[in-house]
């Protein structure tokens, strides 16, 4: 920071804070017809930002094909009314090249900035985009786990520009997605900061084809909310699960009930380093449940028909239900 | 032209296709106003090593030669006029491609047609005996046969010779929507999509009870069509949401039929042939609404419901094949005519009563309602050998979930956040053990953020579960024949259960440069009237995750995680006649899994050169410990065969070094090289070959897959160039 020592930076960043919060809440307020200057004002000044920005979806809206007043506000539809602060930034430049100390508020406190730095509070920060995204997968946000936990659409989302710049190798293979307004390259990589286990869940062995690419963890959870446990898609994990293997929903004539109710019982999704997503091998994982006379009740040895390969399923292979007469025992 | 020339020639074809596709795109769009943009990246590919292990393709396609990695093109004004369009492709002309092509204009409407493929590779050391002599039918050629039937101690010779076997599913899923936006407030949508599934994957069948156990090709050749239409209104003020969705599942192979290579002629007790119901077509159907509504500045309410409806009427199948099976009852019924109803209702109201203060509450109800017709089966054939002489009974099992919750939040500064919830569930099954079992839930976050640099994020709840009483149901068998059940043994998905779960977060960023996170998690249930069955299940997860920004080009990166499950059940072995204490056993199950990542990024580095490069390794173990709790001496004692199983474990490593580097204003060549090394000790399938008499001494009529998953170590180097414009 040139031309102020640093130690005087730091003490001035309190109340500039401060102010920036009191300013930040009065720009919150609908500001009149005169506040606004126009999305080409902007780019004065920002002229990379704006370019960056243009090259969007959501500019192309804003620019080209406003549906509403809002949208036609163009970049002061998110950072508020502009006037004071271009005022106070062109205020400064002429200070400048007069050569005199700009004694002025800083322009920034004239404008809502979104983001970790910013005094704004998140739920603020938020009610700037929910404006206009507050409909489609965004209906059921309030409320939801991630907005209970302070987290702000600028955490995994960027506004300004389509894509984060090339890498030389992804760690996670991208999938093909219109939207690119994620901070990371891939969506999986922003979910992860927050969830870091699910991260190493997808090197196991026995995985979804996550890292792959062919799905991301919004295949299944819908991270602005949704009515169901889990922030799930669906109403259930079951119904979850039957948007990719709907052979498995049935009805069937001889239903396995643990299975019928929650695919989970049995399976662990993220991940796991049994076979088949499983949580522990057959025999025992049946035998967490069954333990009649013969051989569900018997540990068995490794070398025989009831342990090796898929254990129990060699022969009740139709475990997820079946519709065969004699098929009571999942055998047919 | 021999098949190496048609593979060449197909994998020149498509990159000259795909720049037919990109370069008419100039042509397409307005002379001035924005101009294409895009980018092709086309390389070639080389690949040593273990390259046809299932695990290393389990689901991709990476193959030698050239090959397209990318295609991206971006057409803004297109005829001169609004409409965009835009077109990506990833691994074209692979098993694993990907496109997308949109076309729309911006807050007017958009359309997407996508198509998806995406391989899944089982197993390829697969073999068998049999032959597909249609769909779902596999026969033993009557020279095998013959031979067996004369001497059935050649199986291991002739299963020697057994013919590979591809056990892979390749699934294709093509779809295309439209979303309309008339108004900002106004939206529709109609979507279809079209999945087929197409291959074989390995099942276990079994004839004359487990005399035969015969693995074979299962046959996949699904489709699904899936249709969903809707419309949203939403203001300021709030909004609806209404869509209809539909799902048809249709299964081309119905049965599964297969010859008994020991047996030519039906007798009661020995069947020449088996045969088993594939799964069933069926369809599913939901309507969606869905609503909110600021009742007030600060309050909303949110309200869906989602009613849904499953059927399933596939013809049955006659209980045997088995034609010298004697006095077969007739089938109570030529269908199941299948029918569920779900309800899905969910009522959120979220409140801001002061600035600090969040107040939600919840409703949600899930009623799964199976009004398929219980059918009585008087008796039925056991594994297509004899009448088991047992009547059973089909259940139409069925449930209810109702939950309640609240939460309240008190933003105590900047960041600092209390959190207290509470929920209660009400869970009513009809046909199970448990009618009905209550569940008290209460949870406590804190989430502090003092510093802009410093975050924790904390969560602890404790979770109990009270059935009313667990009775055993016996429904299924209604004339008898349900096994003896030992006073204590419980269900684990229905049984009294106390959870404690905790949870923390931490988040540093502790300078411009360097990031630093760590995570513990631990989760702990125990079963608490479970005397029998499964008792206890713990996880304990820690992880750490630092990067550290060197130079304003060059980051690093550094991550570990360390899982840990554990259970343990109990179980006894008895009979009618022996069914005493001292034949109970324990079992305890754990696994171990660590994974570490470390690699560093170099960007622009002269402006013209990226480099990234990572190594991760995920190395897992899992023991299953057998303990006998009786005391052998005793007379009756029968557990004998509760024995240590052999340890399992994987490792996986994956290191990965990429140049890429900028030839021209629009050429960027890149240079990878990747290598994969697998690992696995895993008893259950390593053992696994198509004869497995010699280890278990009961299957020397019995034929398998020989299907494992064996370990690999590959190197890939690939060249490509890319050309933006």
């Amino acid at each position: 920071m040139r031309g102020v020592p640093k130690r005087h930076s730091s003490k001035l960043l309190v109340p500039a804070l401060l102010m920036g919060t009191i300013f930040s809440a009065s720009a919150l307020r609908a500001g009149d017809a005169q506040s606004y200057i126009g999305s080409n004002a902007c780019e004065e000044c920002h002229k990379q930002g704006y370019k960056r920005f243009a090259a969007t979806k959501m500019a192309r809206v804003f620019f080209e094909a406003p549906r509403n007043e809002l949208e036609k506000q163009g970049c002061e539809a998110c950072h508020g009314p502009g006037r004071e602060h271009a005022e106070a930034a062109r205020e400064h430049d002429r200070a400048r090249e007069r050569g005199v100390a700009y004694q002025g508020p800083p322009s920034g406190q004239f404008i809502l900035r979104l983001g970790k730095d910013t005094a704004l509070p998140v739920r603020d920060q938020n009610g700037r985009c929910l404006q206009c995204h507050e409909k489609g997968q965004r209906l059921f946000w309030e409320g939801s786990s991630h907005e209970s936990r302070g987290l702000a659409c600028v955490t995994c989302h960027q506004i300004h520009q389509n894509a984060p710049p090339a890498v030389a190798a992804a760690r996670f293979t991208p999938t093909l997605t219109g939207n690119m307004a994620f901070t990371k390259r891939t969506p999986m990589e922003v979910c992860f900061d927050c969830h870091p286990m699910r991260k190493a869940q997808l090197q196991r062995s026995s995985h979804m084809p996550v890292r792959e690419g062919s799905m991301t963890c919004m295949s299944c959870h819908n991270p602005h909310g949704s009515p169901n446990e889990k922030m799930l898609v669906a109403a259930t994990v079951n119904e979850t699960c039957y948007k990719c293997h709907p052979e498995r929903r049935g009805p069937f004539l001889w239903e396995h009930p643990p299975v019928m109710e929650n695919c989970l019982n049995c399976h662990e999704a993220h991940g796991s380093a049994r076979p088949q997503l499983l949580k522990i091998n057959p025999p025992r994982l049946c035998q967490e449940c069954h333990t009649s006379t013969g051989h569900p009740g018997t540990p068995q040895t490794a070398t025989v028909r009831y342990v090796f390969n898929r254990g129990c399923t060699n022969c009740h292979s139709m475990i997820h239900g079946s519709n065969h007469p004699s098929g009571s025992r999942f055998q047919r | 032209m021999d098949t190496r020339n048609i593979r060449i020639i197909g994998r020149l074809f498509h990159p000259v296709l795909l720049l037919a596709m990109l370069l008419p795109g100039p042509a397409l769009h307005a002379q001035e106003g924005n101009p294409p943009k895009g980018d092709v990246e086309i390389g070639v590919r080389t690949l040593a090593g273990d390259r046809s292990s299932s695990q290393f393709n389990e689901y991709r396609d990476l193959t030698p030669g050239l090959y397209i990695q990318r295609a991206d093109l971006d057409l803004e004004d297109l005829f001169q006029t609004k409409y965009f369009l835009t077109f990506q492709t990833r691994q074209s002309w692979q098993k694993d491609q990907r496109f997308l092509a949109t076309l729309g204009r911006y807050g007017k409407f958009g359309c997407d047609v996508r198509w998806d493929g995406t391989p899944h590779d089982f197993t390829n050391t697969a073999s068998s005996l049999f032959v597909s002599s249609g769909p779902g039918i596999f026969s033993i050629p009557s020279a095998v046969r013959t031979n067996l039937l004369s001497n059935s101690a050649s199986l291991p010779q002739m299963l020697a010779g057994a013919a590979p076997l591809d056990l892979s599913l390749e699934r294709k899923l093509g779809s295309g929507v439209c979303r309309v936006t008339p108004s900002a407030a106004w939206s529709f949508y109609v979507q279809y999509s079209h999945d087929s599934e197409n291959g074989y994957r390995p099942l276990g069948t079994t004839l004359n009870n487990t005399t035969n156990v015969l693995e074979l090709p299962e046959p996949v050749d699904y489709r699904t069509h899936d249709v969903k239409a809707g419309v949203e209104y939403g203001t300021s003020m709030g909004g609806f949401q209404a869509g209809y969705a539909a799902s048809i599942f249709n299964n081309q192979v119905s049965a599964l039929v297969w010859d008994n290579p020991f047996n030519a002629t039906n007798a009661s007790g020995n069947s020449s042939q088996g045969r088993l119901a594939l799964y069933p077509s069926n369809t599913a159907q939901n309507l969606n609404f869905a609503g909110a509504i600021k009742l007030s500045k600060s309050t909303r309410l949110m309200i869906s419901i989602s009613p849904g409806w499953m059927r399933q009427n596939e013809a049955f199948l006659p209980y045997t094949i088995n034609t010298a099976v004697a006095n077969v009852p007739q089938l109570p019924a030529t269908s199941l005519n299948g029918r569920k109803r779900t309800l899905a209702a969910n009522i959120t109201l979220t409140s801001h009563p002061l600035a600090q203060l969040i107040l939600t509450a919840h409703y949600r109800d899930y009623d799964y309602m199976n009004d398929t017709p219980s059918l009585l089966f008087p008796n039925y054939v056991s594994t297509d050998s004899t009448l088991a002489n047992l009547a059973r009974q089909s259940l139409p099992y069925g449930f209810n979930r109702q939950s309640a919750g609240t939460t309240a939040s008190w933003l105590l500064h900047k960041g600092e956040t209390v959190t207290l919830g509470y929920e209660f569930v009400s869970m009513d099954r009809e046909h199970r053990d448990v009618a009905k079992s209550l569940e008290h839930t209460g949870s406590v976050t804190v989430d502090v953020n003092p510093k802009k640099w410093f975050s924790l994020r904390t969560s602890y709840q404790r979770d109990e579960r009270s059935p009313e009483s667990y009775v055993t149901n016996l429904e299924i068998y209604p004339q008898g024949g349900n096994a003896a059940v030992i006073p204590g043994w419980q269900m684990f998905d229905e049984a009294a259960r106390s959870r404690n779960k905790g949870s923390a977060l931490m988040q540093v960023d502790a300078s411009d440069r360097l990031s630093f996170s760590a995570s513990y998690d631990n989760t702990q249930d125990r079963y608490n009237d479970s005397v029998y069955g499964l008792l206890g299940y713990r996880a304990l997860n820690s992880s750490m995750d630092a990067t550290y920004q060197l130079l304003n080009n060059v980051s690093l990166f550094a991550s570990y995680a360390n899982e840990r499950y554990k259970s343990d059940q109990r179980s006894r072995q008895y009979s009618a006649t022996n069914n005493t204490s001292n034949n109970d056993w324990e079992s305890y199950i754990a696994d171990d899994i660590n994974t570490l990542s470390a690699g560093f990024s170099v960007s622009r580095f002269r402006r013209k050169m990226t480099f990234d490069a990572f190594y991760s390794l995920s190395f897992a173990k899992g023991q299953i410990d057998n303990r006998i709790l009786g005391n052998p001496s005793l007379t009756g004692f029968l557990v004998t065969t509760a024995q240590d199983y052999p340890e399992t474990g994987n490792r996986f490593h994956q290191l990965t070094g990429a140049l890429r580097y900028q030839l021209s204003n629009n050429v960027y060549s890149r240079v990878e090289y990747q290598w994969e090394r697998y690992d696995s000790t895993d008893f259950q399938i390593q053992s696994m070959t198509p004869y497995m008499g010699l280890i278990d001494s009961n299957t020397k009529t019995s034929i398998f897959l020989g299907a494992n998953v064996p370990g690999y170590q590959v190197h890939i180097v690939s060249v490509s160039l890319e050309y933006r414009f």
